[in-house]
């Protein structure tokens, strides 16, 4: 065993204070007990029974959304359709999200009236399309421009479709859904509900 | 007759609610079984496999990577059969993905097929990215550069097997390229990844437990010496350390990922609650390990004996405070009798960490004004000098 003399001669020949994990006295003991890495592929293989499954009834399993129709076969496809195609769904326009993060910032970009005015009103509300990053935007072309920048996404980021409005600023659209008054084919009564459809007469 | 007429609706209700009761029972019986028999007998495994090794029951067949190539581009649409022999043709030669990767216009088809809402191809184009990032480090780089911002979306996503893939997909483009570990850190996956790993705790089963993956890609980004971690991710990391719990799946990696983000330093500000988690964490990764062979106590001791030596030196009344700790009912014990066991190991690279930890403990010298008491160590006789020499 070491002696009190021989620990303190040896403990004065080491430096006091902070170490950094870059520190060259870590290398050796980082080399030798932190597991090294192997890359690793993946292959899918089917199981083999390991015995005859056991007959059950002939129960199909349906999806109970309104308006899906679909039914299964066993527990687990449907499991995996409704994961894919309802969990995050919006219910208004049936478009698919793939996170509920995504499915929120449609929903309130494409359906949500309040969200609109504030954007009229100048008011900072395009969330990034990184769920942890804090920032907020403008416009969506702002939005798309800090995510290619910061976050260097694609600039053809496919969800960004589905979120937000990029083919048209919330403005353009505004225009586009003002009538001006003047315009000889303005039908003044006003219908709530449905519309009739294509026999409406101009 | 009020009476009984009510008597006899109740009953006939109540036996209704007890034929809808045994329906509803009968069918939770069937789902159950069913999904048992389903678990045992169709699933399919994804089975982790090394760049050209052979697997026991698995034909890899020859498949001309080229041919399949021109076919997918003409199309701009790969099916769920062609993207699974693109995957097996990967994991059979590397020469294989060096064509791929080569190829123009093939990567967009892949990331098309990830975004579309067939699970199907998602997971089979998964599976065909994953193989793909067995090669070098500019294919690696094009998977990057092509699906690095789906990736970091997918860690969101409900689908245990893409999120699985994801992070398989991400461990091996981070050990492979610096580049890409350069740009998936800008793309935000450390928060996303540090909240998967931290997540553990409220996992049903082991099919939903993805720390241990999470904690594999956070393992290899962090010891990039290369690479550094953006202000907002150890941000992030600070703010939500204290979240994972010592015995979850994956915990072994936590005082690691402390110490190499460097949360400890000398101007770090810790709350009282982030104090205690940490000194909890690193006691009883010092009291409970009593062997050094597993890969698991192996960190768990290393990095708590790390930490703590920092911790003593950058904390006011730090020492104090691990003494107290470590004198609670909580763990009983004394700092001496900790040491003396990790000095028993008889490994030398351990050994040279202690006598760090040592010196950070008895730095005045004196020994009556320690609260360590020396002549209760028992030090293994090593060539000190010459391994700090080479240390």
């Amino acid at each position: 065993m070491l002696s009190i003399a021989e620990l303190i001669e040896l403990l004065n020949n080491i430096p006091f204070g902070y170490k950094s994990p870059d520190d060259i006295c870590f290398s050796a003991a980082n080399e030798m007990y932190i597991p090294k890495y192997k890359k690793l592929g993946v292959i899918a293989v089917a199981n083999e029974p390991q015995e005859e499954p056991v007959a059950t009834n002939p129960i199909s399993f349906f999806c109970n959304i309104p308006g899906c129709t679909l039914d299964f076969e066993d527990i687990s496809s449907y499991q995996a359709h409704f994961k894919i195609v309802h969990r995050f769904i919006c219910s208004i326009c049936r478009r698919y999200l793939p996170t509920a993060y995504l499915l929120e910032l449609h929903i309130s970009e494409r359906h949500d009236s309040y969200f609109a005015i504030r954007v009229e009103r100048g008011e900072a509300m395009y969330s990034c399309f990184l769920q942890e990053c804090k920032q907020k935007m403008l416009t969506p072309q702002a939005r798309k421009e800090h995510c290619i920048n910061a976050h260097k996404f694609l600039a053809n980021y496919r969800f960004e479709q589905l979120c937000g409005r990029s083919s048209k600023t919330s403005s353009e659209m505004s225009e586009a859904m003002d009538i001006p008054l003047d315009s000889p084919n303005v039908n003044m009564e006003l219908s709530f509900g449905h519309a009739k459809g294509s026999d409406q007469t101009p | 007759m009020e009476v009984d007429s009510d008597s006899e609706q109740a009953t006939t209700s109540r036996s209704a609610v007890n034929a809808r009761t045994e329906r509803m029972r009968a069918r939770n019986r069937v789902v159950s079984q069913q999904y048992r028999v389903q678990h045992r007998a169709k699933t399919c495994d994804s089975v982790r496999v090394g760049l050209g090794e052979e697997i026991e029951n698995v034909k890899v067949v020859g498949t001309d990577v080229e041919s399949l190539i021109t076919r997918i581009k003409r199309r701009k649409h790969a099916s769920t059969d062609e993207l699974c022999k693109l995957a097996q043709a990967f994991q059979h030669n590397e020469a294989n993905i060096a064509i791929f990767g080569r190829a123009d216009g093939v990567f967009p088809v892949i990331v098309k097929e990830l975004t579309s809402i067939d699970t199907g191809n998602q997971i089979a184009a998964m599976e065909c990215l994953c193989n793909l990032s067995l090669g070098e480090a500019p294919v690696c780089e094009k998977i990057i550069k092509f699906a690095g911002s789906y990736l970091v979306t997918y860690l969101d996503n409900p689908n245990e097997n893409i999120k699985r893939l994801c992070l398989w997909i991400i461990s091996n483009i981070v050990f492979t390229s610096n580049e890409a570990t350069r740009r998936i850190i800008e793309m935000g996956a450390v928060p996303k990844l540090w909240n998967i790993y931290v997540d553990g705790e409220c996992v049903v089963n082991e099919l939903e437990n993805f720390a241990e993956d999470a904690a594999c890609c956070l393992q290899l980004i962090l010891l990039n010496k290369e690479q550094k971690l953006r202000c907002e991710d150890l941000l992030h990391i600070n703010e939500n350390m204290s979240k994972k719990h010592r015995a979850t799946a994956g915990a072994e990696y936590y005082l690691l990922f402390i110490f190499h983000s460097e949360i400890v330093n000398p101007n770090s500000d810790l709350s009282t609650e982030q104090r205690v988690n940490l000194l909890r964490f690193v006691c009883y990764n010092l009291c409970r390990y009593d062997e050094f062979e597993s890969i698991n106590s192996r960190l768990r001791v290393l990095y708590a004996v790390r930490i703590l030596s920092n911790y003593v030196v950058c904390v006011t009344d730090g020492l104090r405070e691990v003494i107290t700790l470590l004198k609670s009912p909580l763990f009983e014990t004394t700092l001496e009798k900790i040491v003396n066991k990790f000095f028993s190991f008889n490994e030398h690279l351990l050994s040279v960490e202690l006598i760090f930890l040592l010196r950070h403990l008895i730095h005045e010298k004196v020994e009556q004004s320690l609260l360590i008491k020396m002549y209760q160590l028992e030090i293994p006789i090593f060539n000190y000098v010459k391994l700090l020499r080479k240390s």
